[in-house]
This record gives structure tokens, C-alpha cells and sequence, in this order.
């Protein structure tokens, strides 16, 4: 079994870059950033900025999931020039409303190009980065329990391995004996208790029967060996398990949540509450950044240690001590140069870097985990079909052989009943004598087709 | 195709001895003998004291291969029809060409007699 790598093409042309929940997850983000904005408008009434963005937000949905699901009917990968152009038009959408809304209700200036300019590049630095992680983190859900399959198939096949080829001779044989004596103790008793009175309709429906015997038997060893199952999951594994990766490349990480951030915060931050303000912002990101690079350097022992803690949740420590530094620098900050916005604006910033280390990590440590673990699913996989296709060679000859030892002994000697039989059938009436020493003949046949079936499972294996 | 005037002679080959009685007891008639051979060696020896004019085979029998009695069933009986009995389905590509019929053991006597009056009434043998 073998997933195809998830391309960045696959990954934000897919289903996840127009999906409803993907869209209904970054209204809180968005509707944030947008009270952000509009914190310095003056609405005629409190509520009109959430209200301005629950319309952006329902138009932006309009456009990138009714788009999108439009457009997959042609396309179903949809190709990033048209994904781009979605998800441009949908940042500039709110821009306009957000505009418009300020200039007809608040009587400022829509500042038009600030607000399409910012949400753009917004748009630019995050969505792709949010789908992708949000389809790599569905695909490990996928690629875990693809794992866990082709992991139990390998230990059944290793299991199944070390049978030997007297093992697999004597579970052959009894299944043959197990399926076989049975009916051929209650068929010899019906000839013993009838024998004497034995009629030719009864003699042609023993007969039958014995032919039945006689073709489940060829049957018995003719079946396959089980197989394993090549069909793709589906299940997907628990959302918890797809998260809980071990966090590598922290400075990488570190640096992407640390611009990512910059970028979405430090230009309303300035425009709303001053350069003050702004710099507060910079510095209280800058100082989470440092701490999200280096913790988990001083968190390695931890997850390390025999019992490590899951490391989703040293993930989530780290997450939480460099955000609680950038914030109090910022509360620090904001005490020592009296400025009041700090009291907002460092939960706001401390939000957006948890929202921006969560999907980086899903971008790009999740992604990095599935290539690891595809690569194992791979390894994994050919060696378990290889042992598949060595034990199913070894129990081919190994039938093959027992149908050869089968064939005269008992399917012969059967064979030889069952023509018998009828001919008993036929001839009862008018050669009773020879009838009943066809009968002696029968039972005696299936007295030795009964030793052959013993002597069959205390035979050995072929020395293969 | 017996020759004018004498009893139909076959040859019943198999190492059963149930199955040797029966196709005894279901071919003998007055116009028909049937001798019996329990390996490749007593076919021999059987074609050698009297030509048969059928020869009902099993496929595996000791003493030596199928292809192995055949081809002295050829040599010692040129004019007799060969008809193969075995377990398996079909008859193995080396036989099939140099044999008169096959049938698949077991085998319902109606179907047996019935082979037998055609093989015993057809003009020519198989060729060796």
C-alpha cells in the first residue's frame, strides 16, 4: 500500500482550499483583525463592526465556496492561478465592504487602497498556508490509519512466516481430515446398517453423496491462502492523534509565525493606536518568536525521556510560555510607556501568534511527519508483500503436494465407491451376490480411504 | 473394431481393484470379455496374450507413465481405441492427441457403456 504524496498543487487546489469549514475557521481570526480595524471608526452604533464583518465574511464565503464549488465541476483539482484569483477577490470584496460600510455609515475615508492592500497581502501570507495545513493534517489522519493497517498485516505476515513447512502440512491435513471423516464415518455407517436390505435408489443416494465428498474433497487444498486486504482506509484517525507530531525546525517555525504575525498586526496596530503602538506590537511578537525558536531545544530531554509526555502537549507548553512572553512584554511595555491600547492589543497579538504557530505547525511538521511516515508506509508494505508472496508460493506447493498424495489414496478410492455405488444401484435385483461383494469391496475402500486420512496428517511437510 | 465372428475383447488397466470389478461386472456379456491389468506391466503382458480392442486406462497406474503404456498399448495394439479415466478435469496436452476419448473418474456407467459402443463402432484409432 502507498499514498501519493500531497503536492502543494493537490494540497490548495483541493477540496480544503473552498471548503465550508475551512471558511467558517477563519471567522474568528478574521472578525478580529476586523474589530481591530474598525476600532477607531465611528460607527453610529457598537455593533456595527462584528456586523461589518459577518457580512465580509458571508460574501467572502459566497465567493471561495460557491466559486469553488462551481468551478470543481470542470476542474477537480482546481488550478492555483483560479484558486489565487478566489481568494483575491474575495480579500478585495471585503475590503470594499469594509469601505463602504465606513464611509456610508461613519462618514471617514474608506481608505480603499490601505484596507485592499492589507487584506490582500493578509490573504497572500495566510490562507495557503492554512489550507495546506489543514490538508496535510486530514492526510495524516488518513496516512495513520493506513499505517496502522499495513503494520498489523506485516506482524501477521512475520507471525504467519515463522510456520513451518511441517506446521503448515499438518494444519493442511487436518483441515482436509476435520472437513472429511465426518462424512465418511456416517456414510460407512449407512452402508453397514443397510447393507443387507441396501436398495437401489438408496445405493445411488449414497453414491451422491460420496461424489459430493469426492469433489469437496479436491476442493479443500485447491483454496487460497487468505490474503491481504488492498483496499485504501476508511477511517480516518482521531484528530488528536493527527496533531500529536514531535516539533522539528523550531527556528524555521519560528521565524514563519513571527512575519506571519508582523504582517496581519503591525499595520492596523499602527494606523488604529500610533507608532507607539506599533513598535510595542513588533517588539512583543519579536520576543514570543525568540521564545517559540529556542524552548524546544531546552524541551528536547523532556520529549526524550522513556515517559515522554505526548508531544503534542509539549508542543502546547512551549506554544503557551512563548506567547505568555510576548504578551507580558508587551503588558511590560505598554505600563512603561502608559500606553492604554497595550490592555488590547497584547491578547490580540497573543491570539494571532497562537493561531499562526498552530497552522504552521500543521503546514509544515505535519507535512514534513506524512513524507516520513509515507516513506515508512512504503517500506513497510513491500516487505509485508513480500512475505505475503513467499508463504503464498510455500502453501501453493504444499497443496499442490497434498493434492498429489490425496489423488489415488482417497479421492481415487472415493471415485471408485461412488461408480460402485451406482452400479450396485443398477444391479441389486439381479445379481444380489455380486452386489454384495461390490458392497464388501465399497466398505473396505472406505476403510482405507479413513487410515489414508491418518496417515495424511502424520506425514511430514515436503522438504521444501 | 472386433474382427468378424469374435467376442469384443477389452482391457480394463487401472490399479483399483473396486474399480476393476465393477467395469468387469457392467462390460462382460456374451459378445464382450474383459481382462484386467493392475499396472503398466500386466498391460503388456494382457496385450501380449490377447489383442484387445479397447483399452480403458487410468492415468496414473505403477510400473511407468501414461505416455510410457500408451505408446506400448500402440505398439502391441495398433488397431485398439484408447479411453483414458481420471480425477482431473481434463487430459493432460501429452495424451491428448495419441488417445481415443478421456472421461473424468467418477464416471456414470449409462456414460461409460455408451463411450464404449462408440469408440468400439468408430472406424479408426488414434494415431500414435
Amino acid at each position: 500500500m502507498r499514498m501519493q504524496a500531497l503536492t502543494i498543487r493537490a494540497a490548495l487546489g483541493g477540496p480544503w482550499a473552498s471548503h465550508w469549514l475551512v471558511w467558517l475557521a477563519l471567522y474568528p481570526p478574521t472578525t478580529a483583525l476586523v474589530l481591530l480595524r474598525e476600532s477607531t471608526t465611528p460607527f453610529p452604533e457598537p455593533w456595527w463592526p462584528i456586523a461589518s464583518a459577518t457580512i465580509q465574511h458571508l460574501v467572502v464565503g459566497v465567493i471561495v465556496v460557491g466559486g469553488g464549488e462551481l468551478a470543481r465541476r470542470r476542474f477537480p483539482i482546481l488550478p492555483l492561478p483560479l484558486v489565487v484569483g478566489l481568494w483575491a477577490t474575495a480579500a478585495t470584496s471585503r475590503a470594499l465592504i469594509a469601505g463602504f460600510l465606513a464611509e456610508s455609515l461613519a462618514g471617514v475615508d474608506p481608505e480603499f487602497a490601505f484596507r485592499i492592500t492589507v487584506w490582500v497581502l493578509s490573504s497572500i501570507v495566510w490562507v495557503p498556508m492554512f489550507v495546506y495545513a489543514v490538508a496535510q493534517i486530514d492526510r495524516r489522519r488518513l496516512l495513520l490509519v493506513a499505517l496502522d493497517v499495513a503494520e498489523s498485516e506485516l506482524e501477521r505476515e512475520e507471525q504467519l512466516a515463522l510456520e513451518s513447512t511441517d506446521q503448515l502440512h499438518a494444519r493442511l491435513a487436518a483441515t482436509v481430515r476435520a472437513q472429511v471423516e465426518p462424512v465418511l464415518h456416517d456414510l460407512e455407517e449407512s452402508l453397514e446398517t443397510q447393507r443387507s436390505q441396501l436398495s437401489g435408489a438408496t445405493a445411488a443416494e449414497i453414491g451422491m453423496r460420496l461424489s459430493q465428498l469426492h469433489d469437496d474433497t479436491a476442493s479443500l487444498v485447491e483454496r487460497d491462502e487468505p490474503h491481504g486486504d488492498d483496499a485504501p482506509p476508511r477511517s480516518r484517525a482521531p484528530f488528536l492523534r493527527a496533531i500529536n507530531v514531535r516539533t522539528t525546525r523550531p527556528v524555521l517555525i519560528a521565524t514563519v509565525v513571527t512575519v506571519a504575525t508582523l504582517v496581519i498586526i503591525v499595520p492596523d496596530v499602527t494606523r488604529a493606536f500610533g507608532a507607539v503602538a506599533g513598535l510595542e506590537a513588533v517588539i512583543g511578537a519579536m520576543v514570543a518568536g525568540i521564545m517559540l525558536a529556542s524552548l524546544p531545544f531546552v524541551a528536547t530531554p523532556l520529549q526524550n525521556a522513556r515517559q515522554a509526555p505526548a508531544h503534542f502537549l509539549v508542543s502546547s507548553l512551549v506554544t503557551v510560555l512563548g506567547i505568555g512572553a510576548g504578551v507580558a512584554t508587551m503588558a511590560l511595555l505598554g505600563a512603561l510607556t502608559a500606553e492604554p491600547s497595550s490592555v488590547f492589543l497584547a491578547p490580540l497579538v497573543g491570539f494571532t501568534i497562537l493561531f499562526a504557530h498552530s497552522t504552521v505547525i500543521g503546514a509544515i511538521v505535519v507535512g514534513t511527519t506524512n513524507d516520513h511516515d509515507n516513506a515508512r508506509l512504503t517500506l513497510v508494505s513491500a516487505r509485508s508483500a513480500r512475505l505475503q508472496a513467499t508463504r503464498l508460493e510455500r502453501g501453493r506447493r504444499e497443496r499442490e503436494r497434498m493434492a498429489q498424495l490425496m489423488h489415488g489414496p482417497i479421492q481415487g478410492r472415493l471415485a471408485a465407491c461412488v461408480m460402485a455405488l451406482n452400479f450396485h444401484a443398477s444391479t441389486a435385483e439381479s445379481d444380489p451376490a455380486g452386489a454384495e461383494r461390490i458392497m464388501e469391496s465399497v466398505l473396505d475402500h472406505l476403510q482405507a480411504v479413513s487410515r489414508e486420512l491418518i496417515s495424511l496428517t502424520e506425514s511430514p511437510g515436503s522438504p521444501l | 473394431m472386433a474382427a468378424p465372428g469374435r467376442p469384443t475383447r477389452i482391457l480394463v488397466a487401472d490399479d483399483d481393484v473396486l474399480i476393476r470389478a465393477v467395469l468387469r461386472m457392467a462390460l462382460s456379456s456374451a459378445e464382450c470379455i474383459v481382462d484386467e491389468a493392475g499396472d503398466a506391466a500386466q498391460v503388456a503382458a494382457a496385450l501380449t496374450a490377447a489383442p484387445a480392442d479397447l483399452i480403458i486406462l487410468d492415468i496414473s497406474m505403477p510400473g511407468g507413465s501414461v505416455e510410457e503404456t500408451i505408446a506400448c498399448i500402440h505398439h502391441r495394439a495398433p488397431d485398439a481405441r484408447i479411453l483414458v479415466l481420471s480425477g482431473d478435469l481434463e487430459a493432460p496436452d501429452s495424451v491428448r492427441s495419441i488417445i481415443d476419448d478421456f472421461a473424468r473418474k467418477p464416471i456414470e456407467l449409462d456414460d461409460l457403456r455408451a463411450r464404449v459402443n462408440r469408440l468400439l463402432s468408430s472406424p479408426e484409432p488414434s494415431a500414435p
